[in-house]
């Protein structure tokens, strides 16, 4: 049973992705498939990596504990991740292509796994770009989504998460 | 027959028995990336927070920079930290002070 409902009822989401955004969906995931996916940090993505998978104890005298954490935790979530994002790219690679981009039917299930995949994208991006908390919100007008540079698909990324989080009930 | 005088015993104390006493918290900190919307959601989803706790715990995350949003036996800290992980959020765990 899902853990959540569609806020109009039981009918799936219909999502057009226009053909760079599903590409550049797809190619930021498979980016991010390789930061989850790597034993080691990938130098340059070390910061990406640390976002991703975060120190449970802050305190260094708790190390001990940090390291038995990692041990426990990391390799069921990499693989929980690395199955979330390949099938997040699989459901894009198997939408309705059509002249105006990609369709891609959501039920319930993959409308929660496209929130946190997405999250995930938006943690990688965000991270490599440097974004903070002190930047201003775009407006709509703003959102021109992908082929437009790395901070205008980031902000469309963030409004495609708010979009379907929007749909969603607990 | 003569009484004793009192004479004064100072227990020792002892911290070991009051650490063990004190829960772990679970923290969660604000950052730049996660909404405001999908904190709100996964506070519910992971914790099964009524709507409005979760959006409390949620803006004193953003007011405050962090918010202790459960506590509970070391593992429990621990296994809750991992699913905020797992979820994108920035948690850890720390000793009630």
């Amino acid at each position: 049973m899902s853990d959540y409902r569609f806020e109009h009822g039981d009918e799936p989401l219909l999502l057009t992705l226009s053909t760079p955004e599903s590409e550049a969906l797809i190619a930021l995931a498979r980016s991010t498939l390789a930061v989850v996916d790597a034993p080691f940090p990938v130098a340059g993505d070390e910061a990406v990596r640390s976002r991703l998978f975060p120190r449970a104890y802050l305190d260094p005298t708790e190390d001990a504990a940090e390291f038995a954490f990692q041990a426990t935790v990391h390799t069921d979530m990499a693989q929980v991740r690395a199955i979330a994002i390949t099938s997040f790219i699989g459901e894009i690679d198997t939408g309705k292509h059509s002249r105006r981009g990609v369709e891609v039917s959501l039920d319930v299930d993959a409308a929660g796994r496209w929130i946190g995949v997405i999250n995930d994208l938006r943690l990688v991006l965000g991270t490599r770009i440097g974004v903070s908390d002190s930047e201003d919100d775009p407006g709509p007008s703003e959102i021109v989504g992908a082929g437009h540079g790395e901070r205008p698909f980031y902000t469309w990324m963030t409004y495609l998460q708010e979009e379907l989080i929007s749909r969603l009930m607990i | 027959m003569k009484s004793a005088l009192p004479v004064e015993i100072q227990e020792p104390i002892s911290h070991t028995s009051v650490d063990l006493d004190r829960p772990w918290n679970v923290v969660v900190w604000n950052d730049p990336v996660n909404l405001m919307s999908y904190v709100v959601l996964i506070f519910q989803k992971l914790f099964g927070y009524s709507h409005e706790k979760a959006t409390k715990l949620m803006l004193e995350v953003h007011n405050d920079g962090r918010s202790v949003v459960i506590s509970g036996r070391r593992e429990q800290a621990e296994h809750y930290v991992s699913q905020l992980h797992a979820h994108g959020l920035w948690a850890t765990t720390q000793r009630d002070s």
